[in-house]
């Protein structure tokens, strides 16, 4: 009985190891722009023109907010951050305005 | 009357509002310095800008990876045709080399896609082709790196191995377009993980720009995902076939070097060469590769040494990619007797163009396995074509 559990360990371990191996994958060059860190102060609801969203299952490693600013830059912000969240939801209620 | 002017002021508010909204959004005809929201916030944090490295990687990328498709696919066609048309025995490294010869083909083929989408800072091509090219990537250096471990296996039994070996390697032999074929269908499927998440979708980084990468469903943890994937091609693609090379060739030279023969010291500088040209080629990327897996969804990384890393990794995967290039000339062209009959391929074909060949000078198989003793297999025997 114990021969056969451990037999079985070891397939079972086998066929994990193979089903990792199914999987490899060769990384390609990302040379895109991203958020490596987050802005820190709030940023001013007025200064927002508008935002996109920086997800870590795409090209970045990392999830971020990316708020437009009315000077042209770009602010990279913590989408769990309190301040984020509120923006995001002004946003979205302006948008909802608008679109009535 | 009174009533009427409450209206107008509405009106004239709810128009105000409306416009002040859809300036907002809709920046691009509006002067920003008359706002006074204009002022640059101390500690605001924009991403990394990659600009500069892709002006690099604009002219860097066309030119090598042109350079590198023209030297590959010569190299790599000359050494399919003269598998192609050599009628007689192979040996099991024959197959090997037949097989990673055509991959290399295959991956070399990319390279102008590639090429000119780098030219054009972003993908030109559509998803079936994102999938297909990156899904031949994964497949040339998956099925490339375990062609080359089977090599120096193969190698190792023949001449280490060589009296012990003698019937095993007579049914290898007999077996040999199944492993390859094996080799194969095994390469395909660890590249399926490829082909199933490569796709090209825009995003807003940039500017709106298409791209061609790996995209994982959101339900996912996708950093855990592509730290896995990447420390799975580190071991399959990197250290397995290291060790498999460096065990088995160190087999080989010890062998070679108690052996009494006449063409030892060039088997000999043939496997130094051929072990340097791996570690000269795959070290440098797989270095940059596992210094991107330790900083992979950490937090507060410094954009300059983000950068530095891009460059590192744009030189290191060129160098990389050369491998392939180089593999015809060290596993083929090294061999007397594939330049003998190379030559005469290209002799018959510019003469007295094609013909098929019989050539009757060549060993049959059992030739090669009788005569097989230890003294005596170093050099050309290991295979009728190589070393």
């Amino acid at each position: 009985m114990t021969g056969f559990t451990s037999k079985s360990l070891v397939l079972a371990s086998l066929m994990g190891l193979l089903l990792l191996y199914l999987c490899g994958i060769s990384e390609a060059q990302n040379n895109q722009d991203c958020c490596l860190s987050y802005t820190k102060v709030p940023l001013p609801r007025r200064a927002i023109r508008g935002y996109s969203e920086q997800l870590s299952n795409e090209v970045c490693d990392i999830n971020a907010i990316i708020f437009h600013t009315r000077s042209g830059k770009k602010a990279c912000a913590d989408p769990h951050a309190h301040w984020v969240k509120r923006h995001l939801l002004w946003l979205s209620k302006k948008l909802e305005k608008m679109s009535r | 009357v009174k009533s009427i002017s409450v209206d107008w002021s509405y009106l004239i508010i709810t128009q105000v509002l409306t416009n002040w909204l859809y300036s907002f959004f809709f920046q691009a005809e509006m002067n920003s310095t008359d706002y006074p929201y204009t002022i640059d916030y101390e500690g605001l944090i924009e991403p990394c800008s990659k600009q500069e490295v892709r002006n690099f990687t604009k002219v860097f990328f066309p030119i090598t990876y042109s350079l590198i498709c023209v030297m590959g696919f010569i190299g790599n066609v000359f050494v399919v045709m003269t598998f192609a048309l050599y009628k007689n025995h192979k040996s099991m490294t024959d197959v090997y080399l037949f097989n990673l010869a055509i991959v290399d083909l295959l991956f070399v083929l990319t390279l102008p896609l590639w090429a000119m989408s780098y030219a054009a800072d972003k993908w030109i091509f559509n998803d079936v082709i994102c999938k297909m090219t990156r899904g031949i990537y994964a497949i040339n250096f998956n099925c490339g790196m375990l062609l080359l471990a089977f090599i120096s296996l193969d190698r190792y039994i023949a001449i280490v191995q060589a009296t012990k070996s003698f019937k095993l390697r007579a049914r290898t032999l007999a077996y040999s377009k199944l492993i390859c074929f094996i080799v194969w269908v095994f390469s395909i499927l660890i590249s399926s993980c490829t082909f199933i998440y490569s796709e090209s979708y825009s995003i807003f980084l940039n500017d709106t720009t298409e791209i061609c990468e790996l995209k994982f469903s959101k339900e996912v943890n996708s950093t855990a995902l592509k730290l896995m994937l990447m420390g799975i091609q580190l071991v399959f693609g990197f250290f397995i076939p290291l060790l498999f090379m460096i065990f088995c060739y160190a087999f080989i030279v010890k062998t070679l070097v108690q052996a009494q023969n006449s063409k030892r010291s060039k088997a000999i500088r043939v496997i130094l060469l051929i072990v340097a040209v791996f570690l000269v080629c795959q070290v440098p990327y797989n270095i940059v590769l596992l210094i991107t897996a330790t900083n992979m969804g950490k937090l507060n990384r410094r954009c300059d040494s983000e950068r530095h890393i891009s460059y590192a990794k744009c030189i290191t995967e060129t160098v990389a990619f050369l491998h392939c290039c180089l593999n015809p000339v060290l596993y083929a062209f090294v061999g007397v007797k594939f330049r003998n009959y190379f030559l005469k391929i290209m002799n018959s074909l510019c003469c007295i163009g094609y013909k098929k060949y019989k050539t009757a000078n060549s060993r049959t198989s059992s030739d090669i396995y009788h005569s097989r003793q230890t003294s005596e297999i170093t050099s050309d025997n290991v295979s009728s074509f190589t070393m």
